[in-house]
């Protein structure tokens, strides 16, 4: 295998790495924004039983 | 809750930015300082990221093990919501683990994947702890779930000193890299030694950092349905 070939290689390695990493960031903040929605309706249930 | 306090603004704003710093000096050193491999070329350079997501991994599962021993041996939340974090980032590292290894054994054995010992036992690793994170999928943490959880990530880490010694005790051909001596198969220059070192820390606290997001966030999900409950009960 002639050595630039082996460069992609080198490069689809690292790639994967950030890649996987990325999409672990994404599913930490998509998990953070269904806390957050979890949070403002608790706020809303909240004020609704302190208004009535 | 005091050491929490504590550690919450070092964790929140510099241990990124450490991190950050540590991944793009790794990256130059990989690949402005240490030298190309004699046989491999430049395909040997995946060695220093490869080796540390599996360093990563194995320091999640570890720590899973470990507070599952706890909760299981003297209960509380925290032990585990640590452990459930700590399998969440280890198992993104074994992934890239697992995913690396094969671009690198392309090249080099002339195939993606071979049923080497030491291989087969890292994808058992992988699917043990899958199953963990399957086990925890439901919105709530049922107490029976995370007892049964908490087993099989104590049973499960034991897989881990079996991959460490696969290569000597089934002769497997996954080289040992960081054990054999310079002439053979070794770090032949001491700036690869350099190099893996300088990624050991940008992952180490990479890995710092992606558990205590997971573990706040966990235990942010805990307080909120506490909180729900307490609701609940009120207006009943």
């Amino acid at each position: 295998m002639s050595a630039p070939e082996r460069f992609w290689f080198l490069f689809a390695a690292y790639g994967a790495i950030w890649v996987l990493l990325a999409l672990f960031l994404m599913h930490i903040g998509r998990r953070h924004r269904v806390l957050e929605r979890e949070l403002r309706a608790l706020e809303a249930r909240l004020s609704r039983q302190a208004g009535g | 809750m005091n050491v929490h306090r504590r550690i919450a603004p070092f964790a929140d704003r510099v241990l990124p930015l450490l991190a950050t710093v540590a991944m793009l000096a790794a990256l130059a050193c990989i690949f402005l300082y240490v030298p190309n491999e004699r046989v491999q070329g430049p395909v040997q350079r995946i060695f220093y990221f490869h080796v540390n997501c599996w360093w990563a991994a194995y320091l999640g599962f570890f720590i899973a093990a470990g507070s599952s021993a706890l909760f299981l041996w003297r209960g509380g939340a925290s032990y585990d919501r640590l452990a459930h974090a700590g399998v969440e980032v280890g198992i993104l590292f074994c992934t890239m683990g697992l995913v690396t290894g094969p671009i690198w054994a392309r090249p080099i054995w002339g195939t993606w994947w071979t049923w080497d010992p030491r291989l087969t036992m890292a994808v058992i690793l992988w699917t043990i702890f899958a199953v963990y994170l399957v086990l925890r999928s439901g919105a709530r943490d049922e107490p029976e779930i995370s007892r049964y959880a908490a087993v099989l990530a104590v049973i499960g880490v034991l897989d881990i000193p079996l991959i460490m010694i696969s290569v000597r005790l089934w002769r497997g051909i996954h080289p040992s890299v960081i054990s054999a001596p310079a002439n053979k198969g070794g770090l032949e220059d001491p700036r690869m030694v350099t190099g893996l070192l300088v990624a050991l820390v940008a992952f180490s606290l990479l890995f710092l950092w992606l558990l205590w997001l997971r573990y706040e966030g966990l235990r942010l999900r805990d307080e909120l349905h506490r909180l729900e409950d307490r609701m609940d009960e009120s207006t009943r």
